[in-house]
């Protein structure tokens, strides 16, 4: 056909498949697909199945990234694959394996439905604040009253976030960001009544820390409390087939045995999360320059003598090397301070727009920067006139 | 195997099948309803439709000009009844939908805004950014977890219609899952399983859209009505087929050939304006803006591209703040699968299978000619759309007519007694087993997918010719014995999609042959269905009649028509652009005198 | 297939108490932070840009018996604690790096008693 790209080129494609019939855990399988530069990994994946493989299981539908069937983890990371394209990975193999944090079903059909009952289970409709019949009209809402709520309704719960989101991994019953962020939509739209509660699972509802629902974020609430199973129950749970209950009496037992991978214990030291722990140790860099400060206070409370001493070890080198490493590490708290920031608040609607994260993050900082600044000048000011 | 009973049971858990639970569930929410769907609700084809969905609200609008516009789109082979009842109930429809919390697009003082779109004469599209399928889906979803009336079955494929007596009795269906098969028995069943755009080659739709719902109630001896009718939507991504909203004309895109000629204003729908006017040029219906790619193809003046032939829809006069607000997902596309940024640089776009306006033959309440069984949406013909399908009338179908039949099968089934069960669940479970382990010659179901849609594509394009029909309608009868023997690569039983795959195969064959036999039958043209060999005038003499499709084991269908409901608009002159605005003068003149 | 509807009512957390004080602590060493470390860690010790005076024992003495002097030490004090804390605890817990309990007195508890020993101190001090 003179309107298919030639598929000229070939790449290898690394897939983790499950068969429960006959495979005891997951087990990566390589197939060479020819691809042409305008290809999708959903189109490779769709390519293996036809002329490979028809075995090879995997959800999709619309191909046009709105109808959220088709996540997996591609090369480490989750993605839609179908708008995910050859050309961008090529020449390396690819590596796909189901989305990450839940039980695999099947190749790269994972469980999906725990999550619906989560998005179910926040009552995920409008409770009006007043009734309205039809021939009443619509409601009003004005542009800026929804932005407020908008961009949490474009949820095209693909569950990417629930991948990315190591707290999840860490334990099933956290209700998870997809969820959170539909709870946001309701609560956010205007047309709602008070605030909505929701059941145990959720916790406070203090806003949700998603930034187009494929980013690593982290849930300021309630994810602490996600040991509320204890670690060691979840961890006798992992990296064994989770085996469908024992079928009634009279019934045989079907071929569904899902299989739950176990979440890396190195999560945390690894890309992309790396980044985000060494973020939180800022916050511990923060607490030692007070431990420097409290050794000064008990110094002082000693009487002249042991705060001289203090002074002498704070006016060396040792000291100035700390502190400025302490410097740098509360610098980068900062910065990283005001990018969390706007990610964790309800959005900020100024003039019937909500203002962009980025642009909340640049004012963050440069008030830091001004408070620091007036506060440097006070000092040094006082210090002058006396 | 399982049983389980209910009193209303829905295939399908799209736009229809949603509004059909929830109305069932308001109106009896004493009954049971099982809501059947092989994919979890929110990945329904209806989330992708992009640009709106019609309802009359501006003050110079009237439910008159949306009656005529529809009847006229559809080249007068609408049932006009109930494109009078449609036109009534769209709004109200919409303003319940904005109820339930779809975010639908505002003016700056709170009100609803509504588009422009092709074929419409005032404007009157509501819309959600260019995601109002998406938006529309959700909230449906979102609601019918209000009512635990509604017991839903996620990810379960219906293999076949229990219709014993000829009286609809429920469905047996397949867990993806585990592979085991349940027996639904219901008193009423309502099909909404949408449309059939995949058994053409490129095509807008997403892979679930196989007419499953068509072919089952039309292998149980319910006629397909209007199936020679498919609608080419004119602006889709050359490859992919993914769709470029209508909307993107509606907010002033322009549709340029590679000489960058508006190249519309040739194929009547002109005089070319700078400023986007209802119903001429890039506004016109979508059968006549695709018929005219076909003729700039023919001439040599489409635009080659990697992906084949196209023009170019250009949207950089909108603006980027324009297209960030009304229309991101279509930059979205464009940029990440085309590397385009519409603001910047023209899209290349061409015709690619969007819409089937025929399917199961039902009456203004949803009904089918077999008791208990009704459909709605686009898997129904319900008669709105006749030839051909103006946009945003298809979301709004979905919204009216699913609450029609959520209703009705909710009447119905407390009128009749509760269902003796069927017999014959076991059979349906068989015969889909029997395709499971088939030992047949070894040709792979992929292969006779490409065929069946590469042949749809030729023979039943936006222009046909008798012979090439002729080759596709044999085709699909060859097709259909070679699926007899096909051979599985997976003979498991969970998540087995190789398995389910070939059973859609086989509905998609059902419905493709009724596409054939139906498009050769009508010997005129009329709306989408358009010939080039020497039928090319509308024949309302003999053809002023629906085409029916009657299911024959072992045969192609049978063709028969049935007439036409005209109530007030007798078949007219089919025109848009200048000539449409100057038939619209003369007609108010001659209402005058 | 029907979908459990969750219908107790959500327990009251203690956890929000905990996040206000990360949430100060991490507000304030945000817009201040760099400025103290600069001042108490560089600038006095070394007599740059301030007198040397002003970091010796009796202006220190002064400042600490000031009621509002009081005040921002112990809140930086304390809220930079329990600022780490918090962060503390949470990666220690992705870390897997022990019983919950032990962690939460390892960090939270720290913070607590550093709490105590501040106001203690600061009252010891006097006015």
């Amino acid at each position: 056909m003179s309107d298919v790209m030639e598929r000229s080129k070939t790449i290898e494609l690394r897939v983790l498949r499950y068969r429960p019939v006959s495979d005891a855990e997951p087990v990566f399988e390589t197939f060479q697909v020819p691809y042409s530069d305008d290809m999708s990994v959903l189109q490779a994946l769709q390519s293996i199945k036809d002329s490979q493989d028809g075995t090879l299981s995997f959800r999709w539908s619309c191909r046009m990234a709105v109808c959220g069937s088709c996540g997996m983890m591609i090369n480490g990371d989750p993605k839609l694959a179908c708008e995910t394209f050859l050309r961008d990975l090529a020449p390396n193999p690819v590596v796909i394996e189901p989305l990450r944090n839940f039980p695999i079903e099947r190749d790269l059909v994972v469980t999906v439905g725990d999550f619906v009952k989560k998005i179910e289970s926040i009552y995920p409709y409008i409770m009006p604040k007043a009734p309205r019949s039809v021939e009443e009209g619509a409601w009003l809402q004005t542009p800026a009253q929804m932005a407020a709520y908008e961009s949490f309704a474009d949820c095209i719960n693909c569950m990417l976030c629930y991948a990315a989101c190591p707290q999840f991994g860490a334990n099933p019953h956290f209700i998870g960001p997809g969820a959170m962020a539909l709870l946001q939509r309701y609560n956010s739209d205007s047309r709602y009544r008070t605030a909505h509660t929701a059941g145990p699972g959720v916790g406070r509802g203090r806003g949700v820390v998603v930034h187009g629902g494929r980013r690593l974020f982290r849930c300021v609430s309630e994810t602490g409390r996600s040991g509320q199973r204890g670690q060691s129950e979840q961890d006798q749970q992992r990296g064994r087939l989770l085996l469908a209950p024992a079928a009634p009496e009279g019934r045989a037992m079907s071929e569904r045995r899902p299989y739950l991978r176990a979440q890396d214990p190195y999560w945390w030291a690894r890309k992309p999360y790396l980044g985000y722990t060494l973020r939180e140790l800022t916050g511990v860099a923060v607490a030692l320059y007070g431990a420097i400060l409290l050794a000064g206070l008990i110094c002082l409370c000693r009487g002249k003598d042991s705060f001289d001493a203090y002074r002498r070890i704070l006016s060396g080198d040792v000291s100035l090397l700390v502190h400025l490493l302490l410097l740098v590490a509360v610098v980068w708290h900062v910065v990283t301070w005001f990018q969390t920031m706007p990610k964790t608040m309800p959005k900020l609607i100024v003039g019937g727009r909500q203002v962009p994260q980025q642009r909340m993050t640049v004012i963050g900082v440069a008030l830091a920067a001004l408070c620091s600044a007036a506060l440097l000048a006070a000092v040094v000011m006082v210090g002058r006139w006396s | 195997m399982e049983h389980f009973d209910a009193d209303i049971l829905i295939l399908g858990a799209g736009g229809a099948g949603l509004r059909a639970a929830i109305a069932a569930a308001e109106s009896a929410p004493d009954l049971t309803i099982a809501l059947v769907s092989k994919v979890y609700p929110m990945r329904s084809h209806t989330v992708a439709a992009e640009g709106g969905s019609a309802g009359v609200v501006r003050d110079d609008d009237s439910l008159e000009a949306h009656f005529h516009d529809t009847v006229a789109g559809g080249d007068w082979l609408c049932e006009q009844d109930v494109v009078d009842y449609f036109v009534a109930h769209c709004t109200p429809e919409m303003v319940q939908l904005e109820h339930w919390g779809c975010p639908w697009s505002r003016k700056p003082d709170g009100h609803i805004n509504v588009r422009a779109f092709g074929g419409m004469k005032i404007e009157r599209t509501w819309f959600a950014a260019d995601r109002s399928g998406f938006h529309i889906l959700h909230t449906l979803f979102q609601t019918s977890t209000k009512f635990p009336s509604i017991t839903r079955f996620d990810e379960y494929f219906c293999v076949d219609l229990l219709a014993d007596d000829g009286r609809a009795q429920g469905a047996v269906v397949l867990s993806m899952s585990t592979g085991e098969f349940t027996a639904i028995h219901a008193r009423a069943v309502v099909i909404a399983t949408g449309g059939a755009g995949r058994v053409f080659r490129q095509n807008t739709n997403g892979g679930i859209v196989t007419g499953d719902g068509m072919a089952l109630a039309y292998r149980h001896g319910v006629p397909l009505r209007d199936m020679e009718f498919v609608q080419y939507h004119p602006t889709c991504m050359p490859g992919t087929g993914i769709l470029f909203t209508e909307a993107c004309r509606g907010e002033g895109a322009l549709l340029l050939n590679k000489d960058n000629y508006r190249y519309l204003q040739d194929y009547g729908l002109g005089p070319a304006e700078p400023e986007p006017r209802n119903k001429f040029m890039e506004l016109g219906p979508r059968d006549r803006l695709s018929q005219a790619f076909w003729h700039e193809q023919q001439k040599g003046r489409t635009v080659t591209t990697p992906q084949g032939e196209a023009v170019w829809l250009d949207m950089r006069h909108l603006g980027e703040a324009k297209i960030k607000e009304r229309l991101p997902l279509i930059r979205d596309l464009a940029m990440q699968f085309m590397g385009i940024d519409p603001a910047i640089a023209p899209v290349p776009v061409r015709p690619a299978v969007h819409y089937t306006m025929g399917g199961i033959l039902v009456d203004i309440d949803t009904a089918s000619p077999m008791p208990g069984l009704f459909a709605a949406g686009e898997c129904s013909s319900v008669g709105i759309h006749g030839a051909n399908r103006l946009g945003s009338n298809s979301l709004a179908e979905l919204s009216v007519f699913g609450r029609v039949a959520g209703e009705q099968a909710a009447t119905f089934a407390r009128g009749t007694d509760a269902s003796r069960r069927s017999t014959r669940a076991d059979e349906a479970a068989d015969k889909a087993l029997a395709l499971l382990h088939q030992k047949g010659e070894g040709e792979r179901h992929a292969t006779m997918r490409a065929e069946m849609a590469a042949s749809m594509e030729k023979g039943c394009g936006i222009y046909r010719l008798g012979p090439e029909m002729e080759q596709t309608r044999d085709t699909m009868a060859d097709l259909k014995l070679r699926h007899a023997a096909i051979t599985l690569d997976d003979k498991s039983r969970a998540w087995n999609t190789d398995w389910v795959s070939a059973i859609e195969l086989g509905f998609q064959l059902d419905v493709a042959e009724a596409m054939a036999h139906a498009a050769l039958a009508r010997t005129e043209s009329r709306g989408a269905h358009q010939r080039i060999d020497g039928y090319e005038q509308r024949d309302d003499v003999n053809f002023l009649r629906h085409s029916l499709a009657h299911y024959q084991e072992g045969a192609g269908p049978a063709i028969s028509f049935a007439p036409v409901k005209i109530t007030r608009s007798p078949p007219g002159q089919r025109a848009y652009g200048a000539q449409g605005e100057q038939l619209e003068a003369a007609q108010k003149d001659a209402a005058h005198v | 297939m029907k979908a459990a509807v969750h219908q107790m009512p959500p327990k009251r957390s203690l956890a929000p108490i905990f996040w206000l004080l990360f949430g100060a602590g991490g507000m304030i060493s945000a817009l201040f932070g760099p400025a103290l470390i600069v001042l108490t860690g560089i600038m006095l010790p070394r007599g740059r840009g301030l007198p040397e005076r002003f970091g010796d024992y009796d202006h220190v003495l002064a400042f600490a018996h000031n009621p509002i002097g009081k005040l921002l030490i112990f809140a930086v004090i304390a809220l930079f604690f329990w600022h780490g804390a918090e962060r503390l605890f949470l990666t220690l817990k992705d870390m897997r790096a022990g019983n919950l309990l032990v962690l939460r007195l390892a960090t939270y508890g720290v913070a607590g008693l550093v709490t105590l020993l501040t106001l203690t101190l600061l009252l010891e001090i006097g006015f």
